[in-house]
């Protein structure tokens, strides 16, 4: 398997048999699927079968899925995926945007924000005002650092 | 608390510059008295609701003004 062949979105999924983290995340992967049928493909590749297509991969660790669109990967997570984090993956492809990383928009509104509700918070007094913009500016400034889960 | 941005951007940017409206309006005295007082504690709700990207009550009424989204579920 190639990653350049994936024109349409398509969820990467490498597991292998014996892992159980795989076992216990393939129903809710099956559900999430099922919902996104039409917008996002799933493709299982076994490691253990095709160490080959995993190597290539690069894959480490399983299960590990790989977000690809227009035959580029766009995101890659290792591990189990509650059900929940799963959809914001799929959300996420079908949506052309990466998972996890807050966004320009987010960005201008906390960190933007924050800093006003600093500054108005010193000028006028209000101390709950300037400790809820620092609140802002700190979530904003950590969640960029941390980027894609 | 949230399962997503129920939010479009548009209104995410709305409710942050509304509830900085608002605080500003009560925390600088401009309005003063029991309107002031609501108004300094109101404000914090659009802008908290803004900044997340999630609305409770669009949550509550399962809404959302975020095409984004919806079009990633639907189409």
């Amino acid at each position: 398997m190639k990653l350049d062949d994936l024109r349409r979105p398509t969820i990467v999924e490498v597991v292998t048999p014996t892992c159980g983290a795989c076992r216990a995340m393939a129903s809710d992967l099956e559900a999430v699927a099922a919902e996104f049928d039409g917008r996002v493909d799933l493709a299982v590749v076994d490691a253990a079968a095709h160490p080959e297509v995993a190597a290539e991969l690069g894959v480490r660790g399983t299960p590990t899925l790989i977000g690809v669109r227009d035959g580029a990967e766009r995101f890659r997570t290792v591990g189990r995926r509650t059900r929940r984090e799963l959809r914001e993956l799929f959300v996420a492809l079908a949506a052309d945007e990466r998972p996890g990383r807050v966004g320009h928009l987010d960005l201008l509104l906390r960190v933007g924000a924050g800093a006003s509700l600093v500054v108005m918070g010193i000028v006028l007094g209000a101390v709950p005002v300037a400790v809820v913009g620092v609140a802002a500016v700190v979530v904003g400034a950590v969640a960029w650092w941390r980027g894609p889960r | 608390m949230k399962d997503f941005v129920n939010e479009a951007p548009w209104e995410r940017i709305a409710r942050v510059v509304l509830g900085i409206v608002l605080l500003y309006l009560g925390w600088s005295g401009t309005v003063t008295g029991g309107l002031g007082t609501f108004l300094k504690i109101i404000g914090f709700v659009p802008l908290l609701t803004g900044l997340v990207g999630w609305c409770p009550l669009y949550a509550i009424f399962g809404t959302s003004t975020n095409r984004k989204d919806e079009a990633a579920r639907t189409t």
